[in-house]
């Protein structure tokens, strides 16, 4: 597994199987149910990435509020100082919102498996197709608000230019020429890194090298020293790019989960293309 | 008079821009005897998709089958 500065945020499966009994640990599938229910990693609670998100706000993506989550944390039998390892069986856009979500609500020890459920089935490692039963815990979301971008943040930024803005989208989707949202375009000063250009690996989903990343980063102006806010279109492509900034050993980084489906939707904000 | 056949797309479980690509790409193979059942359970993706049946010229219904869980029915408009 190729070495990063947050390595902490990048779980090994080794690491994960010799921890399986750890109760400490607890293993968290991002996926949907369905998908859980065909096999998981032995030990996997379920927590589908779907339901974090609260539908009574206006802003599609906006995760629950706080008394809410603690309640979904809470159901899927998470608590306060568990090591939470999460995994979806793709390129991690799943595992990095759930990851995201968590240190938005303060949790202090998650981190990715390395690979996913690829790779632990490439390595012929024990699946499980038991629902684990979930004993309700009692946990607390302590709110990072530092880990949030809103609109009104944004708006701040680009004035203040306090912040450098990372559009994750596709370069279509940040020129206008392919839009999701009532314009096309982008917001004012953000800078294009494709999402997907951190991605390596082949079969199995992996993250480029340290050193592939920071010339990625490196190319649009961003720094471990910088503050940076992540957007997409809804807040998931954010989210992956946020993980990555953060395995890099930033700290300054938000997630504008708003994104352009908040912000292209609105005529009133700036736009360009 | 002909009879259209289902296509069934199933994102469930699935979040952006996975649901959109899944459904565009399935708009983009159908032809116009084809009727696309697209389910999700990711709400964002009730923006996106209906934004690119318009570009793409299919008329859409959405329908909550459940807690968080939509049916969207996608016809080419003729």
């Amino acid at each position: 597994m190729p070495s990063y500065p947050n390595i902490d945020l990048l779980v090994s499966t080794d690491w994960l199987a010799a921890n399986l009994s750890n109760p400490g640990v607890k293993i968290v599938d991002s996926r949907g149910a369905s998908r859980y229910a065909e096999g998981h990693i032995p030990g996997a609670v379920n927590l589908p990435v779907a339901r974090l998100d609260d539908p009574a706000n206006p802003v599609r993506s906006m995760p629950h509020p706080a008394e809410r989550m603690a309640t979904v944390f809470s159901n899927a039998g998470l608590q306060n100082d568990d090591t939470i390892v999460i995994y979806d069986d793709g390129p991690a856009l799943m595992a990095s919102r759930l990851f995201w979500v968590l240190e938005l609500y303060g949790h202090p020890k998650v981190g990715i498996l390395d690979g996913g459920i690829t790779r632990w089935l490439a390595e012929n490692r024990e699946i499980s197709r038991e629902a684990m039963q979930v004993t309700a815990s009692g946990y607390t979301p302590s709110l990072q608000r530092n880990r949030l971008a809103t609109r009104d943040d944004v708006k701040a930024a680009i004035q203040s230019k306090s912040a450098a803005l990372l559009d994750v989208r596709s370069p279509a989707e940040y020129s206008g020429a392919e839009a999701h949202s009532a314009r096309g375009g982008h917001i004012p000063g953000a800078k294009n890194v494709n999402w997907e250009q951190t991605l390596g690996g082949m079969n199995i989903p992996a993250f480029k090298t340290e050193k592939e990343l920071t010339e990625l980063y490196d190319a649009v102006g961003l720094s471990p020293d910088k503050t940076v806010i992540t957007y997409c279109q809804g807040g998931v492509r954010a989210a992956h790019s946020y993980y990555v900034l953060r395995l890099l050993g930033y700290d300054n980084v938000s997630n504008y989960t708003g994104s352009w489906g908040e912000w292209g939707n609105d005529p009133s904000l700036p736009a360009e293309k | 008079m002909t009879t259209k056949h289902v296509i069934e797309v199933d994102a469930r479980g699935e979040v952006c821009p996975v649901p959109l690509m899944q459904s565009v790409a399935a708009m983009k193979k159908a032809d116009g005897d084809a009727i696309i059942e697209v389910l999700i359970d990711y709400a964002p993706a009730l923006d996106t998709i209906p934004t690119q049946c318009a570009r793409l010229g299919w008329d859409l219904t959405v329908e909550e089958t459940g807690s968080s869980e939509w049916k969207l029915t996608l016809v080419k408009k003729s």
